[in-house]
């Protein structure tokens, strides 16, 4: 069905080790534009690596492998380049930022992005109207675009701020870790909601995940589970709704057969 | 004499002393307190001579390479036809040029009374009725035995200023001294400064030079007495460049429920050592001390603080902070003293610094001698790197790895002096740092303060 477009992201037998310990062991992931992907695996599978080699860090080492992002090979672009064209990630933990209140953050990553894209900054009359748009979307009041990035936020707060700046900056791709996590139900709902209405503007999701919940109000089209720096299964919805079922065991039986572990597990 | 040797540094400079000491009649010498203070200062140089890395309180800080110049003492009448304008505010300007002060600058104003040194002496006498009482007479609160620059300005003693602020002036009072001169000059002055009770007043110490090619050393020496409920904001501005170098010592006296605020920010000059002390003498006194360094290539930054808590119920806060870049040094000292009688003393003390380079160096020392049991005292020390973590957040964000290294250090910065009353001196003093920091991390001229607005819409 997506033959006739272009893969937004191509990820290709990633290996990545973090100081000799290798993390990620081969992933190959595909994600066209219009698609919602969900992974989900057990704490410590490397879902929060994937998501970190995506963005740019460079703790990591990469073995082996390619990743393209819009046509570009994303391995060879720094952080602020892969921020320009079109890639966001939503930290599982945001990081505070004292003295840098929300309004000059989002207004500096704005008019960086769009000056690497050859555009002009953005006015302040529209820029503010962005901003409080994507507050009250995500139910945020307008004393937070005050505030001091994350710093004093709350748990939730933190979360539902990265969806904002996400809001904010409209990326292609947003990949979400954990975003649900530490989310009461209403905020859930909010942030689901906010994902939800900007789908279109922003093409495609990677949805980190720990639980269906999150995936009863967004949708995805594929669903994936990372264990031990693979991806072991691909499905559709169901696969998480048999994962939230059965947990991880199964597949640890299934994929002790089919991959070879260290000696040392058991 | 033996250690007054004409070939160690500066001594020179004190040859004119020697002479107006030697042909002073001893009625004079005992009649003329002036006289007798350059005698003091001249006896302690000889006893101790100028500090060196093996004086504790100097163990940081060479300074071989910033006296060794051959330096003059101001000479002839030099005069500055009009106030460069180097602040975006309108002040009273009490100005020294080249070391002269320069009264032709300073039209009377309500509520403060400006007197030149260089007049009282060359009158001949100080009764102490320029500052209203004897008390307040220079020498009272810092003597040439405390510290060899103390020293070394009592045996200079010339030019300078008594400032009395009866009622509370309509502007900033501007301490500046501004040299441009081909020679090395050196600039000692004195400064008393009294608040009556109930007044209040900001005194910005500004110190300029406009020298190209060669250096201006300035010693500096300041007694403040604040009465009751009087409130003080003294602004030091170091901003300047590098070929200006400068110990500042000032002590602050304070009555009952007085407050004082320094901000000292140090962005520029070559050398600067501040050796400053507040006495909390009454109860309910309140001392602010803010300091922040931004330094570059080889310059050097000294913050010695020493405050006293000598009554119940007073409080003192310290903020030093410090961006140390290439191969400049921050050094910090702060001592509080907490004596006996000082219960419910509160006292805060934080020094927080940033190295840039590998070079770059900084020392922290917090010292803290506690006599009273009913005390709440903290204090705290941190030397660190930019927060990575941070760096990589904004980066995800579209942020250059500079920008977001502007962004963060300037957050860091700012807090010091987003309090700083007088908006658009505020103001200017952050582009100023920002400016500096952009430079600090090597971000292209053309994007400078055009994209990055620091200001909160
Ligand atoms: N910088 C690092 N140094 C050492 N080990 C690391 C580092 N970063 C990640 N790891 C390890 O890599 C493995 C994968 O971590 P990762 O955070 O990617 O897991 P995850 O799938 O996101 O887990 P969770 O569901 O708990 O968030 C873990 O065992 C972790 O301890
Ligand atoms: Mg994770």
């Amino acid at each position: 069905m997506h033959n006739a477009k272009q893969p937004l992201l191509t990820i290709e037998n990633l290996h990545v080790a973090v100081d000799d310990k290798q993390i990620l062991k081969g992933v190959d992931l595909t994600i066209y534009p219009g698609e919602i992907h969900a992974i989900m695996g057990p704490n410590g599978s490397g879902k929060s690596t994937l998501a970190a080699v995506l963005a740019g860090r460079e703790d990591y080492t990469i073995l082996q492998g390619r990743v393209f992002f819009d046509g570009k090979d994303l391995l060879e672009m720094s952080p602020e380049e892969r921020a320009a064209a079109g890639l966001f990630l939503a930290f599982q933990y945001p990081v505070e930022i004292p003295g840098v209140s929300m309004l000059t953050f989002l207004r500096t990553a704005l008019n960086e992005i769009r000056k690497s894209n050859g555009e002009e900054p953005i006015d302040t009359r529209t820029f503010l109207q962005r901003v409080r748009e994507a507050a009250q979307l995500l139910e945020l009041g307008n004393d937070f675009l005050q505030r001091a990035v994350n710093v004093g936020f709350s748990g939730g707060e933190k979360k539902r701020n990265e969806i904002l700046q996400m809001a904010v900056l409209r990326p292609k791709l947003a990949i979400l870790d954990e975003t649900d996590s530490g989310l009461d139900i209403d905020a859930l709902k909010i942030v689901a909601n906010a994902v939800n209405s900007l789908f279109g503007t922003i093409q495609s999701y990677l949805i980190i995940t720990h639980y269906q919940r999150l995936l009863n109000y967004i949708e995805p089209d594929y669903v994936h589970v990372m264990y031990d720096g693979k991806i072991v299964r691909s499905g559709d919805k169901t696969l998480a709704l048999e994962l939230e079922a059965k947990g991880y065991d199964w597949l640890r039986s299934e994929t002790l057969s089919s991959i070879e572990l260290p000696s040392t597990t058991t | 004499m033996t250690n007054l040797q004409e070939t160690k540094p500066l001594m020179h400079l004190l040859s004119a002393t020697f002479d107006s000491l030697q042909s002073a009649t001893p009625e004079q010498l005992e009649h003329n307190p002036f006289l007798q203070l350059r005698k003091q200062g001249l006896d302690a140089l000889a006893r101790t001579g100028l500090p060196t890395p093996r004086d504790e309180e100097w163990k940081y800080l060479n300074l071989a390479p910033y006296i060794r110049h051959p330096y003059q003492l101001p000479a002839g009448k030099e005069s500055l036809s009009h106030l460069p304008q180097i602040l975006p505010i309108t002040t009273i300007p009490v100005v020294f040029f080249n070391g002269l002060f320069q009264p032709h600058l300073l039209s009377p104003v309500h509520g403060v009374t400006v007197t030149s040194l260089a007049q009282l002496l060359d009158r001949g006498s100080h009764d102490g009725t320029a500052l209203g009482e004897q008390e307040h007479s220079i020498g009272q609160l810092l003597s040439p035995e405390d510290d060899p620059f103390v020293a070394l300005n009592a045996a200079l003693l010339h030019q300078g200023a008594l400032l009395h602020i009866t009622q509370n002036p309509s502007q900033p009072i501007y301490l500046a001294s501004i040299t441009q001169s081909d020679q090395p000059l050196f600039v000692n002055l004195r400064f008393a400064i009294r608040l009556s009770t109930g007044t209040a007043a900001t005194i910005i110490l500004d110190l300029r030079t406009l020298s190209k090619t060669a250096p201006t050393f300035h010693n500096i020496v300041s007694e403040i007495w604040l009465e009751t409920e009087s409130a003080l904001t003294l602004i030091f501005l170091q901003n300047d460049t590098a070929q200006n170098y400068g110990v500042l010592t000032t002590r602050i006296a304070q009555t009952a429920r007085s407050r004082s605020r320094l901000y000292t920010i140090t962005a520029g000059n070559g050398m600067v050592r501040n050796t400053t002390s507040v006495q909390l003498n009454e109860p309910e006194a309140e001392t602010v001390l803010y300091g922040l360094s931004v330094l570059r290539d080889t310059e050097v930054a000294d913050h010695h603080t020493a405050v006293e808590h000598l009554a119940p119920n007073c409080q003192s806060s310290e903020l030093y902070k410090s961006i140390v870049a290439d191969q400049a040094t921050n050094i910090f000292n702060g001592k509080i003293f907490v004596h006996p009688e000082a219960q419910q003393t509160n006292a805060y003390q934080s020094n927080h610094n940033i190295l840039l380079s590998d070079d770059a160096q900084v020392y922290t020392k917090p010292q803290l001698e506690i006599f009273a049991d009913d005390v709440r005292c903290t204090h705290g020390a941190t030397v660190g790197q930019l927060p990575q973590e941070a760096v990589f957040y904004l980066r995800t964000r579209g942020l250059p790895e500079t920008v977001a290294d502007v962004l963060l250090l300037h957050a860091f910065a700012a807090e010091v002096y987003e309090q700083l009353p007088l908006e658009p001196l505020r103001a200017w003093i952050d582009q100023q740092l920002s400016h500096r920091l952009f430079d600090i991390v090597d971000l292209a001229a053309d994007r400078k303060l055009v994209d990055l607005q620091f200001a909160t819409s």
